[in-house]
């Protein structure tokens, strides 16, 4: 028996003794192939991922909890200056917003007049989006829609995948393709979802790509992230911007298209309820068309996960199938 | 009585001797989870140091007996998973950096603390050379470099700092006083 054991053990050796001085190399390989297995199949890996985001999640929302309350002792702490001049900017906004607001009620009331004397009854994006932001200000449903606050545990929005990890899971009945929004406009759309934790793909990853129609010209058209910042004039630093996919536009299109148009999900692909606001155009050349979203990535902190009546993940996969979509991490 | 401390010696001394050897990958989780996290930082997280990646550099370098390869590798795997990346991403870089300071092992114990920082500072650049090159060719362009750069500058910079913390620390849990050499482990 014990010679037997020596045997296997005078056999084995040599094999042990290859493994542990390869033994970087081929964990090295196995790395590799992992890499090239998710770049095929972008769910690979999503169930360790999101096991370790629900075991780290409480941990990472302590973490998150405090810098939020240090970011709100640091606010108080603002010079007088500082305050007079943001509550001068603050009251001059408020008088163009309450101008706006009146043309607003005029214009409703005026087309709800020409809206009687049509034959036909529709809902257009505008309305939608009507109700929805009604809806985001009184905490009421629209419809079926469920929608769940979150608070931002993680945050990845400024490494390679632009992505975020917020305290809501399948627990909480999350499940994937839900849009996810705050006040300011489209954040993103639940990509992986945990049992206590999801992640959600920002609008201005590469691999997010939106139904999207620019409301001045009407013009229906797709805006993709992208993955370097530009330098923005306006707020004098780098930001992250969403382009408008060309392909989908003809050359007298982007003609059409000018800064400062309100670019709106068109709801086409039926993730996206229609008439959220993406952002606002902020250049056009005569290549491209770029727009600067409306949501602030560098300050999300609470955020909405919408469960929209529309949502149907296979009908994201076949839009995203019928414009090609690049494999790819964001991919659902 | 003296059996009662044996025992208690067996048991709970075992137990704890075997859990400090966990410490520095508790530090790891620690540090990851804070780098991980929504601080409110945007765009300053580019001068974010990567402490969680320093702390295992400096067990690579000083202690090289509590890292080894299988530990890197789950080490990696952890980063991908956490930071939402592509899975095999940070396992390649933190695979490289343990080649690195592998194979300049005796040169490591020879130098003196500039000497380890000049080799932390050469793995600091590797890991994130090759995180930025292995995601370049993932997503088949180039990946804007600039931000992998200043975070590496940043970790370069900060890595004395947590090499004291970490000294520290391990004087601490193996009853040391904070001296530069450490003959268990160098030359390992």
């Amino acid at each position: 028996m014990a010679r037997r054991r020596r045997n296997i053990t005078v056999a084995v050796s040599p094999l042990m003794a290859w493994l542990q001085r390869f033994a970087v190399f081929l964990l090295i390989l196995v790395a590799v192939g992992m890499l090239v297995w998710n770049r095929m199949d972008s769910r690979f890996g999503s169930n360790a991922r999101m096991l370790v985001a629900d075991m780290m999640s409480p941990f990472l929302g302590v973490f998150s909890q405090s810098s939020a309350s240090v970011t709100q002792v640091t606010e108080r702490f603002r010079t007088y200056e500082e305050l007079a001049s943001e509550n001068q900017q603050l009251r001059a906004e408020v008088r163009v917003l309450n101008a706006k607001a009146q043309t607003v009620e005029q214009l409703l009331a005026e087309n709800e007049r020409l809206r009687r004397i049509l034959p036909v009854r529709y809902q257009t994006a505008a309305d939608e989006q009507w109700n929805w932001a009604r809806a985001l200000e009184s905490g009421r449903s629209v419809g079926e829609t469920k929608r769940m606050m979150a608070f931002v545990v993680a945050d990845h929005s400024r490494r390679y995948v632009r992505s975020v990890l917020i305290n809501l899971g399948r627990n909480e009945s999350v499940r994937q393709g839900l849009a996810v929004v705050n006040d300011q406009g489209l954040v993103g759309r639940v990509r992986e979802v945990g049992a206590s934790s999801a992640r959600v793909l920002l609008i201005t990853d590469p691999n997010s790509q939106i139904p999207v129609i620019i409301e001045r010209p009407g013009l229906n058209a797709f805006v993709r992230g992208t993955r370097g910042s530009t330098f923005d004039p306006e707020t004098r630093s780098a930001q992250d911007f969403l382009r408008v996919e060309q392909a989908f536009l003809l050359p007298q299109d982007l003609l059409a298209i000018e800064v400062g148009d309100r670019v709106i999900t068109s709801g086409a692909d039926g993730v996206f309820p229609p008439g959220l606001l993406i952002g606002y155009v902020s250049q056009v050349t005569d290549a491209e068309a770029q727009v600067r979203p409306s949501v602030n990535f560098d300050q999300l902190s609470d955020v909405l996960v919408v469960d929209y009546p529309g949502v149907d993940i296979n009908a994201d996969l076949i839009a995203v199938g019928a414009v090609g979509f690049q494999a790819g991490i964001g991919e659902d | 009585m003296r059996t009662i401390l044996f025992l208690l010696d067996f048991l709970i001394g075992g137990v704890l001797r075997r859990v400090r050897t966990l410490v520095p990958l508790a530090l790891f989780v620690m540090l990851l989870g804070f780098d991980a996290s929504a601080l409110g930082l945007g765009r300053r997280l580019a001068f974010l140091p990567d402490f969680a990646f320093a702390t295992i550099l400096f067990w690579l370098i000083r202690h090289p007996a509590l890292m080894p390869v299988p530990v890197v590798f789950v080490i990696g795997f952890w980063t991908d998973a956490l930071m939402g990346a592509p899975m095999g991403l940070s396992i390649i870089a933190y695979l490289t950096v343990f080649y690195i300071v592998s194979n300049l092992r005796p040169e490591i114990s020879a130098l003196g603390f500039m000497g380890r920082w000049g080799v932390a500072t050469l793995s600091i650049l590797a890991y994130f050379g090759c995180q930025w090159a292995f995601y370049s060719a993932f997503v088949l362009e180039l990946a804007p470099p600039l931000q992998s750069m200043t975070r590496a500058g940043m970790t370069a910079l900060t890595f004395p700092l947590v090499y004291g913390v970490n000294h520290l620390v391990f004087a601490f849990l193996w009853g040391r006083g904070p001296q530069l050499e450490d003959p268990i482990y160098d030359g390992a």
